[in-house]
């Protein structure tokens, strides 16, 4: 029980530090710069790939060695939040399936982000994993959803404790 | 009084003052009689390779905005003094300043002239918040393995990634990853080969997320992957982030098989060390498991390699886990035949329900990625298992077993052979050569199982009897994929070949040999009962072959193949049996028969040990093919 308060008291801080860096980017609609959607928000069907060398044919605009360190329009920096709803929207299925199992390699990444201690990842893991279905109220969830339903849950348990 | 001269350059810069003409005139004279032109690292820093052909050396980088020189692609000299004159001359701060445009290269200069501490320390904005974005504390090489089911893959892919944490942190998925990626402007069959082969794309280094590699790469190619952590300082590190800011949107032109996404890895890395690349070279083609073994050779690894199994390997070994009732019961929860509230998984205790539930949402994930059109019903499927998974508590899934020879370690990917041996009743003599890459009777560890691709086989036979030499074959491309089914991964096999191959025609009493030009296709079934130990095939063939042996030149038509291949455990020793049958229907009518044995047996790491056994009935004619070869691998 000690350790959930403490956990609570971290995840309070770390939400609230990460809220004070993000707020100007929460209204940030543009965040991803446009990434497609996965498993879990619903997609197009995949392109099979067929012959795979090691050439690519993408875009000029994601060949560069700025643009994805920076904002959407190649000059601001990303900030926390927007990095963590970037790194949501591209393994939102990671994250669902980590969370059910209540470990894992992108739920420690996730963790990473929220700034949360490492000595805390396990607990965190178990933290979300009750809370599964509050994370993800359906099969149809999108990333920034589920985010917004984290930093709810905190809210609620910040207030519990 | 030369050194008093540079000793009065570099105090005058150190104290921010711009540097006369004739100071620069005195560094120039430094530079020359040190040769730094033709230094090792100047050239790294410019591409310069030695020029081959009686070609003079040359940068691999056009002439453009990576050069301040208007010589500077074909003349280093050249380069050093208008780099050395723009940036003693130029703006000595902000982002347009010499050395914030070319940071690698002006440091290096400043550290050969004892000029550190001068101009090159100025405040560069654009750079100096890219890098403190980037901080790497190392660099790890990535590589990509095949991709299930397609051999065409198999020669892998390589990234670069700017470590932010210990080189197996979680973490890392957040570093930057450094690839260089071919703009094809959606071109594509015969004309994106051809301008691929001969240079016609623009290639661009980029940046991007490491986790959004994997989610390609590892998530939707179910790819293994490698990451290799070299051993590299931290001032060799900084050189190469400095030197890949100098290669920002810089255009050099992407050849399929050499100047790569692979190759030019090579390229960067060589700025911490000029070496790479270089002493052994890269022949033909730059394959990208070589370019691996060359950065090991020459940089070496800072620890253990870390083995990153794919999603449908984690699959499989979820599967093999779990009991055959509980095996049973998650590929029927994956395919919809029960629900999560199956009485069955209700009865299991908290460690049996969570493999079982993970393992049936994995397989509906699978299932999912695979399908170009998939159905919408799979995701409500998924959800329903991970809600039912995540009340099973906090259950270890196993681990994929880490295989025991990496891919660096496997056969070298060019094999030569000798072989003597009996065509019917003659001797011969024969000579083999495979550029690349990994063949049916090769050994199969480091490499991925079940997939081959040979390009450019040849063999030549010498006939002492009649002192005579004939090309025996020439396949041009010859790939299979003999992936086995299970009662979840039910791959097709299937396979192409052309090129040209000898056929005995009978002529009289005689038979005679003439080369046929032969493409083919096959489709067919795998499979691996037990240990994987043995293999069983059945493939559908369709066979064109065209030769003047042939009295129409022409003949065409289906068949069918079967064959047993035997593996040893510790892969020394393999087996192959094999029986064909075609029926040419168009062209020229006939009905060849062929049944064969071969084996290999490793003798060393290079070295093996071959023999096959062919006979073959073609128009009426019966004959033996008795083959012994030792073969390496290199």
């Amino acid at each position: 029980m000690r350790m959930i308060r403490g956990l609570r008291s971290a995840l309070l801080a770390a939400a609230l530090g990460l809220a004070l860096v993000a707020a100007p980017a929460l209204a940030d609609n543009d965040v991803g710069c446009g990434i497609g959607t996965k498993f879990m928000e619903g997609k197009e069907g995949l392109v099979s790939h067929v012959l795979a060398s090691c050439t690519n044919a993408y875009t000029l605009q994601s060949v560069s060695l700025t643009f994805n360190l920076f904002g959407c329009d190649g000059t601001g920096p990303v900030t926390a939040d927007a990095q963590l709803r970037k790194f949501a929207a591209s393994h939102i299925d990671q994250l669902a399936r980590d969370v059910a199992r209540g470990e894992g390699e992108a739920l420690a990444a996730f963790a990473h982000l929220l700034q949360l201690p490492v000595e805390l990842h396990g607990t965190f893991g178990e933290f979300t994993q009750i809370h599964f279905t509050e994370l993800f109220p359906g099969e149809s969830v999108d990333s920034n959803e589920m985010i917004d339903a984290f930093y709810r849950l905190l809210g609620e348990h910040a207030v519990q404790s | 009084m030369r050194r008093i001269a540079l000793l009065t350059a570099a105090l005058l810069l150190a104290q921010g003052l711009p540097a006369r003409g004739a100071d620069v005139e005195d560094l120039l004279d430094v530079a020359r009689e040190r040769a730094l032109a033709s230094h090792p690292a100047w050239r790294a820093l410019l591409h310069v390779v030695p020029g081959r052909l009686g070609q003079t050396p040359h940068s691999e980088i056009p002439q453009g905005p990576f050069f301040l020189s208007g010589r500077g692609a074909e003349d280093p000299a050249a380069e050093l003094e208008a780099t050395l004159r723009g940036w003693l001359a130029g703006p000595q701060r902000g982002d347009d300043a010499i050395h914030c445009r070319f940071p690698a290269r002006t440091r290096w200069l400043a550290d050969q002239l004892g000029l550190a501490g001068s101009g090159s320390d100025a405040a560069c904005p654009a750079l100096d918040t890219w890098r403190e974005k980037l901080s790497p504390r190392g660099i790890t090489l990535i590589f990509a393995e095949a991709f299930m089911n397609n051999p065409a893959s198999m020669f892998g892919h390589t990234l670069l990634r700017l470590d932010v944490a210990d080189p197996s942190a979680p973490r890392n998925l957040l570093a930057f990853a450094i690839d260089f990626t071919a703009s094809t402007g959606g071109d594509a069959g015969p004309i994106f080969m051809a301008k691929g082969s001969f240079g016609f794309y623009p290639g661009r280094f980029g940046l991007s997320p490491y986790y959004e590699k994997l989610e390609v790469y590892a998530d939707w190619q179910n790819r293994d992957i490698w990451e290799y952590p070299l051993d590299l300082d931290a001032a060799e590190v900084e050189r190469v982030l400095l030197h890949l800011w100098e290669l920002d949107d810089i255009a050099i032109p992407y050849y399929f098989f050499r100047q790569n996404c692979s190759y030019q890895l090579i390229r960067l890395l060589a700025v911490a060390r000029p070496q790479l690349g270089l002493r052994h070279g890269f022949p033909v083609s730059v394959i990208p498991v070589d370019t691996v073994r060359d950065a090991l050779g020459e940089i070496g690894l800072l620890g253990e390699p870390r083995f990153r199994a794919s999603p449908a390997a984690e699959l499989r070994v979820a599967l093999a886990e779990l009991p055959k009732a509980g095996r049973r019961l998650a590929l029927e929860l994956a395919r919809g035949i029960a629900e999560p509230e199956d009485p069955r998984v209700a009865a299991l205790d908290d460690g049996e329900r969570a493999a079982v539930l993970g393992a049936a949402a994995a397989a509906v994930r699978y299932a999912f990625v695979q399908d170009d059109r998939p159905d919408p019903e799979l995701r409500e499927r998924s959800y329903r298992l991970l809600v039912a998974r995540s009340r099973a508590g906090k259950v270890q899934a196993p681990a994929v077993p880490r295989p025991a020879v990496r891919p660096d370690q496997g056969h070298g990917t060019a094999i030569a052979e000798l072989g003597a041996g009996l065509e019917d009743d003659e001797a011969f003599l024969e000579l083999r050569v495979r550029p690349a890459f990994h063949g049916l009777l090769d050994p199969a560890a480091g490499f991925p199982r079940d997939s081959t691709i040979g390009v450019l086989d040849t063999r030549l036979r010498f006939y002492p009897g009649a002192n005579r030499v004939r090309l025996h074959e020439l396949v041009l491309v010859e790939l299979q994929s003999n992936t086995p089914r299970d009662d979840f991964f039910q791959p097709l096999s299937w396979g192409l070949e052309a090129g040209l191959r000898t056929r005995r025609f009978p002529d009289g009493d005689d038979l005679d040999r003439a080369l046929v030009f032969r493409a083919g296709g096959s489709l067919g079934l795998t499979w691996a009962p037990g240990d994987g130990a043995v293999t069983l095939y059945g493939l559908a063939l369709a066979r064109l072959e065209i030769g003047s042996g042939f009295d129409r030149g022409v003949a065409a038509g289906p068949g069918v193949e079967l064959g047993v291949g035997v593996e040893t455990p510790d892969d020394r020793f393999e087996g192959r049996l094999f029986a064909r049958g075609l029926h040419f229907l168009a062209g020229e009518p006939a009905t060849p028969l062929a049944a064969g044995l071969g084996g290999r047996l490793t003798l060393g790491r290079r070295t093996a040990l071959l023999a096959e056994l062919t006979a073959q009935h073609f128009d009426g004619e019966s004959w033996l093919d008795a083959r012994l070869g030792l073969r390496w691998s290199f």
